[in-house]
């Protein structure tokens, strides 16, 4: 089974104080790995360690006991503002690993059309990227990092930019894919509640450094996922007292920092 | 992506709201137009100004027509813009070959900026007319220095421009490229030249007006053909309606080619300022 774990990684960008010190997190699939941090936190800087984007100035970021040395098709990501090229269509950007491998029009064509059917996007392949709104895009984002079958998913804020309504149809298929495909995922927010109702595990982090503060174990985005009401899972006093919990944390370390 | 022009300016950028005051500019740059044709007209019929200077509207209107059917120094109208476009496009061609390339290695190469930034900061102030000289002396009085001349005042604006464009290709759509696989061939290929494309057809777009500018100077030397040449020997005569004339194509056509670009800049750069 699939395993990614940044062991013990600083990154300071010259004399500077490090964004992130000593932080250590694995997870592997199936895992869901919510991340939240008040600003400072190194939430994207994780992130980008995890993809390889980044190369820590201490410690390592393994990917089953290797280190990596680079970004890979076996991490994929999906960025804060989809990163879509506008020079292609929906289609095209969806399949655009494919493409980069050299994998001819009349085979990825198909493929990408059943990944973006099963993201509710049938219909839209054609469509140029400025003609979809934002959560189309963000789906075009997701289909993208899909066809390259990742082990692991690494989100970054992706539903920051949407309303309530859009984003709480997002949450449903994050869910539903996680569910089916069973990628590990690291799924970076500002927002307690969506936190709390994606994740396996929530990792908070605090600032100035970034390290982890404290982590927990939560289940709320699994009773989801098997059916229950978004509404039921809320009221939950379980679910109220850990956002109080995890509110608190993330607020009374903002204003100490 | 809404930009600052979109506030400043929205009779200019495409959208419904705007269309009314849009046509309202449009009635208002046709006024100007036609107020400066009726003082033109007003100098000229009081006798106030020979028409050795200035001459009649209605005169250069029928130079207009007489030069595009009889010709002047030998050649049409036609013609001699014949030439003079060849001439624009040649220099375009040659000087997009080196300055898109040249950009490129400004944008992305340490090495490339220390070389090649200076050259170019040298090269962009110098008026056409004083390198002219060294041109002829070096390449003689041919349709190659012609080219060279119009082509040397090219090249600056399209690679600062190229350079720019590549600048500003978003780091994130290169991460999301990288973490698919791309090599850097194809980050070049599928995201930075792509991203570039916007400024690269404005710098093409400026270098057109720049080498329009240039080519009068271009055509001083040794030319039998041309705009430039056409207003020149006109100019020699005094055969003032000519040299109007002359000088009102120019601009006509410059304007025309401002357009030409704008259309094909809707045609390959769809997504530019929507994203």
């Amino acid at each position: 089974m699939s395993r990614l774990s940044l062991q013990d990684v600083s990154v300071r960008y010259g004399n500077a104080p490090p964004v992130i010190a000593n932080l250590s997190l694995t997870f592997g699939a199936r895992d869901f790995v919510t991340v939240l941090g008040p600003s400072g936190s190194g939430k994207t800087t994780l992130l980008k360690l995890a993809a390889g984007f980044l190369q820590p100035t201490g410690g390592q970021v393994l990917v089953n006991g290797e280190q990596i040395t680079g970004p890979g098709a076996d991490r994929g990501v999906v960025f804060q503002d989809d990163a879509l090229l506008p020079w292609f269509d929906a289609l095209e950007n969806t399949a655009l690993s494919l493409k980069l491998r050299g994998v001819p029009a009349r085979e990825y064509r198909p493929r990408a059309q059943a990944v973006l059917a099963r993201l509710g996007l049938a219909g839209f392949e054609r469509r140029k990227i400025w003609e979809l709104s934002g959560g189309q895009r963000q789906r075009v984002g997701l289909a993208r990092a899909l066809m390259a079958e990742p082990h692991f998913l690494l989100m970054d804020e992706p539903f920051g930019a949407l309303d309530a309504l859009t984003r709480a149809q997002m949450h449903e298929v994050v869910l539903d894919l996680w569910q089916r495909l069973g990628p590990g995922i690291l799924f970076i927010t500002h927002d307690v509640e969506e936190a709390l109702l994606l994740g396996t595990r929530l990792v908070v982090l605090a600032a100035r450094p970034g390290r982890v503060a404290q982590e927990f174990g939560i289940d709320f985005g699994t009773r989801l996922a098997r059916g229950e009401t978004l509404r039921s899972v809320r009221s939950d006093p379980a679910f109220v007292d850990l956002r109080e919990r995890v509110l608190d944390l993330v607020f009374t370390r903002e204003a100490a920092a | 992506m809404s930009s600052a022009t979109d506030y400043l300016e929205p009779d200019v950028t495409a959208g419904a709201p705007a269309g009314g005051r849009r046509l309202r500019v449009a009635h208002l740059s046709a006024a100007t137009l036609l107020v400066l044709l009726a003082i033109w007209w007003a100098v000229t019929a009081s006798g106030m100004i020979a028409p050795l200077f200035l001459p009649p509207p209605a005169a250069v209107f029928e130079r207009f027509i007489a030069v595009l059917t009889e010709g002047y120094v030998d050649s049409t109208l036609l013609e001699h813009l014949g030439a003079s476009l060849a001439r624009v496009f040649a220099a375009l061609f040659f000087s997009a070959a080196i300055a898109i390339p040249v950009g490129f290695a400004i944008a992305l190469s340490p090495v490339g900026r220390g070389i090649l930034d200076p050259l170019l900061e040298l090269l962009r102030p110098i008026p056409p007319l004083a390198y002219l000289p060294l041109v002829i002396i070096w390449f003689g009085i041919g349709e190659v220095s012609k080219v060279l001349v119009i082509g040397v005042a090219m090249l600056a604006p399209i690679a600062l421009s190229t350079a720019a464009g590549v600048r500003s290709v978003a780091p994130d759509r290169l991460d999301a490229a990288r973490s698919l696989g791309a090599t850097r061939a194809q980050l070049l290929r599928y995201v930075i030249f792509p991203s570039a494309l916007p400024e690269i057809v404005t710098g093409i777009r400026i270098a057109l007006g720049a080498g329009w500018t240039t080519l009068v100077a271009a055509e001083l030397v040794a030319a039998t053909r041309g705009l430039g040449f056409m207003i020149q020997s006109a100019a020699q005569f005094l055969v003032t309606d000519v040299v109007i004339m002359g000088i009102l194509v120019i601009a006509a056509v410059a304007f025309l080619l401002e357009a030409v670009v704008r259309v094909l800049e809707k045609i390959f750069v769809p997504w530019r300022g929507r994203l």
